[in-house]
């Protein structure tokens, strides 16, 4: 799925893809051509789709690979400094537990979080060096793209970090630094943004523009840095409470929403390989032999379809209700999205665009984007999801901390009366190691307060006399004494007592809780007080354990099927209003537009597939009970229709046609997809079901990665337009890179401070990948199977609409050699990038 | 001074106040026989196999060393007099003969904290035979043991000058099986106007002839839990180790 043309469809500039003098032209037909010719190209291209068997994995992977030996030196090195930083997080990954210090980040998925410093500060180097690869990257661009990203990138990051609170309003954290640092870091974003736009102009101005390229990757990645100390030097700590890594949080857990598209693309990474290693392995046996191939065809179907029905009979019996039904419905449902497919396709005479390529890897991030991200996003702002939140409940009803309360446990005394209780982070606190004072101040003057401190033998009179308060009324709470009471400055609270029950010593506990001002009021503060008893541990005793996480909430199925409803009619909506413009509308739209479209659609076809029978009870109650398509049942379907199309095309004698060979190839790719997909369906899950994401998950999903950087040479990273030099793409794709190893990092060290256990991620890198294998990279196999039937057969004709296709961007350009690297890329899903 | 209840601490609870003081008098007597055996906790001594009964008495009796540090020996201001008064009254109201017509021995012992605010009784009763020992234990666990000890206190407590009695309650404590606990609360108004409490826990067994019992008694606080189990358990294994 690697497209030759450049994603944004650029005029070529300057730079030459690597492999360009070695690929002859396409051959691509006159765009005169009419009708009467098609079936001479016909031919001519169903020869072309059948010869790519012929060439190598090798090859082909040489013909997409970025290009090492074309670039600058500058480049060379950035390049090598993207390697080095995903080395290093690989090593950081497994190095995760090292160093005892560690850097709170505050509440994350219902529990309180910390990471090791070292590690933090690794990711703050991957950050900075993520931004200055970015940075760099955008400097190089044309001024009316450079000047907006560098705007936008420097707006995210000021807002994120709280610098530009107090200017355009949300986040303002940096009210609570010193000026000298709000000022500073301030100037810095300036100086970014100033650099990045100035920077082209300095790009252009020298002649040895290339060596600029990494200074400016410094410079900017140093100033980046200097924003990201300076604050850290300036936020201060409150009560145990520093915001800092909280801030680090929230500028990755936005950055996450950019890494999803691409972690879903690494799924169809997956299962083009596996697609492309069925195939010519089914080469390598069949020999160009039509026999073999159709018996190659038989038994690579026959084998999936006995897999999945091994899985699916897996606890059932072989031959059971369940079993047979989920075995007719995995053929029938399949059966039914294939002809779906089909009949959008023929039914829009889509077979007759001009497919040149397959589906670009700028359609499939732009669609996985829409489907994996906006429409979800979109989905869960209607239905609710943003609005219901509020801030975590510290305190329960009964007078407990709640399950992930962010609190501090304070100490003072020693010996049999030693003593520990729990306030919440941020709370100041005044310990003389006697007695302990602890505040929630509103700012106004008002304020929420616990003081704990040991007398000796005293009762509740006496005690209340001490703290200068009228008694109200008494109270009583798990062993303490009390007496509601109020006090001078409308002061009103809590005064309690309970021996020290020590048998080494003597004297009481008192403890008194109070409110004061208009903020805070004593019945809603009351659970919160009680909880500060409750965590109380007196007589020389260990401290109490800190709250447990919370239990992660489940949404109720019913609202998961409403979502699911709303997202599978957004996406074929948008399906239709993309097919809309792009047939009826705007006919010259590329064909990759419509590419776009249909991966959206396809991949909503699925969802519905998949959650048939959810969303049929959120649309229609319980009956009609819709079914729905399992994985096993995927398995087991695509086994048996492509059996049964193997064994058609047999029995009509047309396996050795050359359409019957890429049909029949085309069969084995998708069985050899659906195996790849499996095996890391199975790899992930695995990983998933270990009590801590593993190091090798993790290291499997960078390695995902970097293979999309190594195979993004073809598509975006070999060539360049004016507007898109080469250095931009490379740079960019690399500082993205980077941010996600840095993401990646981040979120696989986090540690709940309550348990020492990891964290329940926010952002879990593999489980968007495994969830993408057949929901994503299935359907989109399978469209990218119809688009090369339509290459094949009928691309060549040019539709009355079509357009005058450009020249793509770095395309091989290639003639029509059989043997040509250009002829070689005719997987299910050719051109992705 | 009744035999099982200790209310010398109670009784003994405006010198609390002011001087801490408390009396507990024994009454004695002894007898052989099989009786309740209590449970203990720690590791016993060296079992004392031989000897009288005041030597066993004294293997058995709370000592300082039962105690944490900082707690001392008092001396106890009771008269046999008055002691005798006490039990005869406690002992009728149970329905049981007069402790001094059937012990051979007894032993009491008082310690007080630092702070003048809890104390320690101990109290060994000896009876001249197991089934005495018994006939008593079942009277003080019976329905009457907590109303006669609330009423003992009632008719011999006697509030400093100037103070007040406010209410005496009891009440059973939760206490180990084999053991028996009764808690009597006082509470005191002071002269000032301000009111006090004593807190009195009086846990007890039977080992044979032995009738064993240890009082703690806190002003404004109850006893601590922890303190009365680690000397119980401390007594009452020794109990076990040396009854004859």
């Amino acid at each position: 799925m690697r497209n030759k043309s450049g994603p944004d469809g650029d005029e070529p500039r300057d730079e030459v893809p690597a492999n360009a003098d070695e690929h002859g032209d396409r051959g691509e037909p006159p765009e005169s051509e009419g009708y009467e010719e098609h079936g001479e190209h016909l031919e001519h291209e169903v020869e072309h789709e059948v010869e790519h068997e012929v060439t190598s994995l090798r090859r082909l992977f040489a013909e997409r690979r970025l290009s090492i030996a074309t670039m600058d030196r500058p480049l060379r090195v950035a390049t090598a400094g993207a390697v080095a930083s995903v080395l290093a997080t690989v090593l950081l990954l497994a190095l995760r537990d090292v160093g005892s210090s560690s850097v709170y980040l505050g509440r994350s998925q219902g529990a309180v979080t910390q990471i090791g410093q070292p590690l933090f500060i690794a990711v703050l180097v991957l950050i900075s060096l993520g931004f200055g690869y970015l940075y760099t990257a955008v400097s190089l661009t044309s001024l009316w793209i450079a000047t907006p990203a560098a705007v936008v990138m420097t707006f995210g990051i000021g807002v994120y970090t709280g610098a530009l609170g107090g200017i355009v309003g949300g986040l303002d954290i940096f009210d609570i630094v010193p000026a000298w640092v709000r000022w500073t870091d301030r100037a810095i974003l300036v100086v970014l943004v100033l650099l990045c736009i100035g920077a082209r102009a300095l790009d252009h101005s020298r002649k040895q523009e290339p060596r600029t390229r990494i200074v400016l990757v410094v410079g900017f990645a140093a100033l980046i840095g200097a924003y990201l100390a300076i604050f850290r030097i300036g936020i201060p700590t409150l009560g145990g409470l520093n915001l800092y890594g909280a801030t680090i949080d929230a500028i990755l857990s936005t950055l996450v929403f950019a890494m999803w598209p691409i972690l879903q693309v690494a799924a169809v990474d997956f299962g083009e390989w596996g697609q492309l290693t069925g195939e010519r392995l089914t080469h390598a046996v069949a020999r160009g032999r039509a026999q073999a191939l159709w018996v190659a065809g038989v038994v690579a179907a026959l084998a999936m379809a006995a897999y999945g029905y091994f899985r699916m009979q897996d606890g059932f019996g072989a031959f059971s209700r369940s079993t047979l039904f989920e075995a007719v419905r995995g053929i029938s449902l399949l059966a039914l999205a294939i002809c779906l497919i089909a009949l959008v396709f023929y039914g829009l005479r889509l077979e007759r665009r001009r497919w040149k390529t397959g589906i670009s890897f700028a359609a499939l991030v732009g669609a996985t984007a829409l489907t994996g991200v906006i429409l979800p996003n979109i989905v869960a702002s209607i239905t609710g999801a943003f609005s219901n939140l509020r801030p975590a409940e510290v305190a329960t009803e009964k007078g407990e901390y709640a399950p992930g309360a962010d609190v501090l446990t304070q100490k003072a005394s020693s010996g049999p009366t030693a003593f520990s209780f729990q306030v919440p982070r941020g709370w100041i606190v005044h310990n003389n190691g006697k007695s302990v004072q602890a505040n929630n101040y509103d700012g106004k003057g008002g304020y929420e307060r616990v003081a704990v401190l040991v007398l000796p033998v005293a009762d509740l009179p006496t005690i209340e006399q001490g703290f200068a308060v009228t008694p109200v009324e008494d109270a009583s709470f798990d062993g303490w004494q009390g007496t509601k009471f109020t006090g001078k400055d409308e002061t009103e609270g809590y005064v309690w007592s309970r021996p020290v029950g020590n048998p080494n010593a003597s004297g009481t506990y008192a403890v008194y809780e109070a409110v004061q001002g208009s903020t805070f009021k004593l019945e809603p503060a009351t659970p919160l007080f009680k909880a500060v008893l409750t965590s109380f541990r007196g007589d020389g005793a260990a401290p109490a354990p800190l709250p447990p996480p919370e239990k992660e909430s489940e949404t109720p199925e019913a609202l998961d099927n409403h979502r699911l409803a709303l997202n599978v009619g957004f996406g074929v909506g948008l399906t239709l209003v993309i097919l809309l413009i792009g047939l009826a509308v705007w006919r010259r739209w590329r064909p990759q537009w419509i590419a776009a479209g249909l991966v959206v659609g396809v991949v909503s076809l699925f969802t519905l597939l998949y959650n048939g029978t959810g969303i049929g009870t959120y649309l229609f109650g319980e009956s009609p009970h819709l079914p729905h398509l399992s994985e096993y049942g995927v398995l087991f379907g695509a086994g048996i229709l492509g059996l049964a199309t193997v064994l058609v095309l047999r029995a009509r004698d047309e396996h050795g046609t050359p359409m019957g060979r890429l049909v029949i190839a085309g069969v084995v790719g998708i069985e050899g997809a659906l195996a790849a997909l499996e095996l890391m369906m199975w790899l992930y899950g695995k990983a998933l079901s270990a009590a801590r994401i593993s190091v090798w998950a993790a290291i499997i999903l960078l390695v995902a990665v970097v293979w999309d950087v190594t195979m993004s040479g073809e598509s975006m990273t070999n060539h360049g337009t004016s507007h898109l030099p080469r250095a931009t793409r490379v740079l960019g794709f690399f500082g993205y890179t980077i941010l996600l190893a840095g993401t990646v990092l981040f979120y696989t060290s986090e540690k709940v401070i309550s348990t020492g256990h990891a964290a329940e991620s926010f952002f879990e890198p593999e489980d968007i990948t495994r969830n993408a294998l057949f929901r994503v990279a299935f359907p989109v196999l399978l469209l990218a199977f119809f688009i090369r039937l339509a290459r094949a057969h009928g691309s060549t004709v040019p539709a009355p609409d079509a357009p005058e296709p450009r020249t793509p961007v770095g395309a091989a350009v290639g003639s029509a050699n059989a043997d040509s690297i250009d002829s070689a890329d005719s997987t299910l899903a050719e051109g992705a990038r | 001074m009744n035999r099982l209840i200790a209310l010398a601490s109670v009784l003994a609870l405006p010198m609390a106040l002011s001087a801490c003081n408390s009396s507990s008098t024994p009454s004695a007597h002894n007898s052989p026989s099989s009786a309740v055996t209590p449970t203990p906790t720690v590791s016993s001594p060296a079992p004392v196999s031989t000897g009288d009964d005041k030597q066993r008495v004294a293997a058995i009796q709370l000592t300082a060393d039962d105690l944490p540090s900082g707690w001392k020996s008092q001396r106890i201001t009771t008269t046999a007099a008055q002691q005798t008064k006490e039990d005869a009254y406690f002992d009728a109201c149970l329905g049981v003969p007069t402790i001094e017509t059937e012990q051979t021995t007894s032993s009491a012992v008082e310690f007080g904290r630092a702070d003048g605010l809890a104390f320690a009784d101990g109290l060994i009763n000896v009876t001249k035979t197991a089934d005495e020992a018994q006939a008593d234990w079942n009277a003080f666990t019976g329905p009457k043991g907590v109303d006669c000890a609330v009423a003992d206190a009632k008719k011999f407590l006697k509030p400093p000058k100037g103070d007040s009695i406010v209410s005496i309650t009891g009440s059973r404590l939760a206490v180990a099986n084999g053991q028996f606990g009764v808690r009597t609360v006082v509470t005191l108004k002071l002269s000032g106007g301000r009111e006090v409490t004593l807190t009195s826990d009086d846990i007890g067994i039977i080992a044979k002839r032995f009738e064993i019992q240890v009082t703690f008694t806190g002003v404004v606080q109850p006893p601590q839990k922890a303190l009365e189990d680690s000397v119980t358990a401390k007594v009452f294994a020794r109990a076990a180790a040396n009854a004859a």
